[in-house]
């Protein structure tokens, strides 16, 4: 088993078994965030063939400042991003109603990741997006704008409206989990 | 919302998909892979197109140094013609004088002056230059020889270079084998997916298997199950994560489909293999023979000519001729064939043989006289002035002083080359360093005076020629070369030949190891 500064030395020199090896390594945890950022597991895969193509042949720039699986996981979330704002250059951003949010936060806790994916990828394109970086990524509005080219007040909007949307989701499935007494996976 | 207080809502978000992991199709690490083999193709077009540069550089570089050279020798010529005319009209004019019995119709310093503006007042055209000194001087004319033989002003001095084509065209490089396994892998790849698909279903782990089926289950954005769970009416999980009963019936066999499908995969690495290896054998490059041709020039190379012994008659000029024909450049030609073999991945070695020719044209003022018969003077070489007992020890030999004339002097050998080579590149653009000896077998010089008057004379090798019988040179040079197809080879090989003692014997008294530049094109034939 190679070590990590091994498998990155080898990708750096072109070689074919150390960059499967990394591929192998970090595929399936990138696929979720591509998976989060797209409507299906096609448009993810397409994410995640592109983001790891840039992987490589970036790789010789990389400086060891952060974590491997960090410095990754910007760059399938900048594929994506790149994928999306074609999309967006469609449909624009705009500032949008907030819903009536329920009056207690909708617990996540207990829910299995592939429903809350399911939930977040039937999202609007806008809201997917800004979802996935302020709630998951960890940006701040201001971050999310500067990426977007957007104002700060339609990423809390978007935000808003995605956050009203999978409360409403949530809340469902916590409805029928209460209703039929199924626990919940 | 304050994006610094990160709510509880968000951070279970973030817990949930810690440490979420889905498992991608094989076709994805397929489509990368052609990904990079095309990147890596693109590389080496770039790196083609870069040789491609560098060997028209090279090309260029060589015609440059080829044309100054020739230009080079072509003043230095010239200039050796001036130095050695000063002395001969000084020498006419003390004979007008002696002639004359007058001293005041003619000035020996402005005779002097004259002959001089005369020789070097037109340095690029020999032949101007000299028809004055010959008009100037009729009565030392007629005493040595008939007035026009030998004197016609038409001297050629001219070499030529010849350059090589070098044709190159665009090819693109990508592996053919690497396309094919590619090809196999897809094939493999969606036999895999059909037949086991929906295998990984959701397990307890977390683990999601997206697979080929799955996926194009959900290209619509809303799968059943989806709208389900968005309608809220009844409660289904996903296909993606429930995954269906496998939707393709294996045939009705009892053959383990693992098997067959191992079997198959076998059968593909077997065909590949077998191209791989026909590609490889096509592609060798172990023995060859090749025929061509070079041409240059060759520079004299600061030859030393020892003092002319002071009791023989013709010592006043002969030194002046055998100064003037060693130091002679002129042009090269060959023409040969050779055999290469590879030793080494990077080291090739090759032989072969040659026929080489090389003429000098130069200006001698001295003739051979034999047994006093100045009737039949022939164009001096430099072993007669120097010993001519060798050449016939009952003849009396007489070196003449003449009014200069022009010479050719054709020199032929039979070179037997052998060089190692490094291959800096071996594709199907190839550049390749070479270094070597070479056994020179002289032949046969023939010094042609230019004009009717004088004899042609042809020496063997022996005791009659001032060349050595035998000779080494060293050889140095580069070969830039592009593959034809895969049989044959294309090259242009700029080269430098320098003899490791003088071509001529000792006994002449002259010290010369003329530099050859020379530029050969070469066609290769390749065994296997």
């Amino acid at each position: 088993m190679l070590s990590e500064n091994e498998l990155i030395e080898g990708c750096r020199k072109g070689n074919r078994a150390s960059q499967k090896a990394l591929y192998e390594h970090y595929c399936r945890k990138m696929l979720v965030v591509c998976l989060r950022y797209s409507k299906t597991t096609a448009e993810a895969e397409d994410i995640l063939q592109e983001g790891f193509v840039k992987v490589f042949s970036a790789l010789k720039d990389f400086r060891q400042e952060s974590k491997l699986e960090t410095w990754i996981t910007r760059i399938m979330v900048n594929t994506a991003l790149n994928v999306q704002r074609r999309k967006l250059y469609l449909y624009p951003m705009v500032d949008v109603e907030e819903l009536n949010l329920p009056d207690t936060e909708v617990s996540v806790s207990g829910i299995h990741f592939s429903q809350l994916l399911e939930m977040i990828q039937t999202l609007p394109h806008g809201c997917q997006i800004v979802f996935n970086l302020f709630a998951i990524e960890g940006f701040s509005h201001k971050e999310i704008a500067e990426q977007l080219g957007i104002s700060e007040g339609t990423s809390k909007s978007q935000f808003a409206r995605a956050k009203s949307l999978m409360q409403a989701k949530l809340l469902k499935e916590s409805t029928y989990y209460e209703r039929y007494g199924e626990a919940k996976i | 919302m304050n994006d610094m207080e990160r709510r509880k809502f968000e951070d279970s978000f973030q817990e949930a998909f810690k440490d979420a992991e889905a498992n991608p199709s094989e076709n994805v690490w397929t489509n990368i892979e052609l990904d990079l083999e095309k990147a890596d193709g693109d590389k080496m077009k770039r790196r083609l197109v870069f040789f491609k540069m560098l060997a028209a550089a090279s090309i260029v570089f060589a015609m440059s140094v080829a044309g100054i050279g020739y230009y080079v020798f072509q003043r230095s010529d010239t200039g050796n013609l001036a130095q050695q005319s000063t002395p001969i009209a000084d020498q006419n004019k003390l004979k007008d004088e002696a002639s004359a019995s007058s001293l005041k119709n003619n000035s020996p310093g402005a005779s002097l002056e004259e002959a001089d503006a005369n020789v070097s007042g037109n340095e690029t055209q020999t032949n101007k230059s000299l028809a004055p000194i010959a008009d100037g001087s009729k009565q030392g004319k007629d005493e040595l020889l008939r007035p026009d033989a030998g004197l016609s002003p038409s001297t050629k001095a001219n070499g030529e270079t010849q350059n090589g084509n070098n044709k190159s065209s665009n090819n693109g490089t990508i592996a053919k084998g690497a396309t094919t396994l590619i090809a196999a892998d897809q094939n493999l790849n969606s036999t895999v997916s059909e037949t086991t698909s929906n295998a990984n279903g959701n397990d307890k782990t977390g683990t999601v298997t997206p697979t080929t089926s799955a996926t194009s289950a959900q290209d619509d954005s809303m799968t059943p199950a989806s709208a389900a769970v968005a309608a809220g009416t009844t409660r289904k999980l996903p296909e993606l994560y429930h995954p269906a009963d496998p939707k393709l019936q294996l045939p009705a066999s009892n053959a383990d489909p693992g098997m067959l499908l191992l079997a198959k995969l076998a059968d593909e690495e077997k065909k590949f293999a077998l191209k791989e290896k026909d590609q490889a054998k096509k592609k060798s490059e172990n023995l060859w023979t090749s025929v061509g041709f070079a041409a240059g020039g060759v520079n004299a190379n600061n030859p030393s000519v020892a003092a002319v012994p002071s009791n023989a008659l013709y010592s006043m000029n002969s030194a002046n001729t055998a100064s003037t024909q060693s130091k002679a450049s002129g042009v090269s030609y060959s023409v040969g064939v050779s055999v290469g073999t590879k030793i080494s991945n990077r080291w090739v070695l090759q032989g072969g043989i040659n026929y080489l020719t090389q003429d000098y044209d130069y200006t001698a003022n001295s003739v051979v006289v034999v047994n006093n018969n100045f009737e039949a003077p022939k164009a001096a070489s430099i072993n007669e002035f120097f010993a001519p007992q060798l050449l016939d020890a009952t003849a009396t030999t007489t070196v003449a002083q003449t009014f200069p004339y022009n010479v050719n002097n054709n020199v032929r050998f039979v070179n037997v080359p052998l060089q190692a080579g490094y291959l800096v590149v071996n594709r199907k653009f190839g550049f390749q360093l070479n270094a070597g000896v070479s056994t020179d077998v002289f032949l046969q010089n023939t010094i042609t005076p230019d004009g009717g008057g004088l004899t042609k004379t042809t020496q063997g090798s022996g005791d009659e020629s001032p060349y050595r019988s035998l000779n080494f040179s060293g050889l140095m040079g580069t070969e830039f070369s592009y593959r034809l197809g895969d049989r044959y080879r294309l090259s242009l090989n700029p080269g430098l030949r320098y003899p490791f003692s003088s071509v001529y014997k000792s006994n002449t008294g002259v010290d010369s190891t003329p530099l050859t530049f020379d530029v050969g094109l070469r066609f290769r034939y390749i065994f296997h």
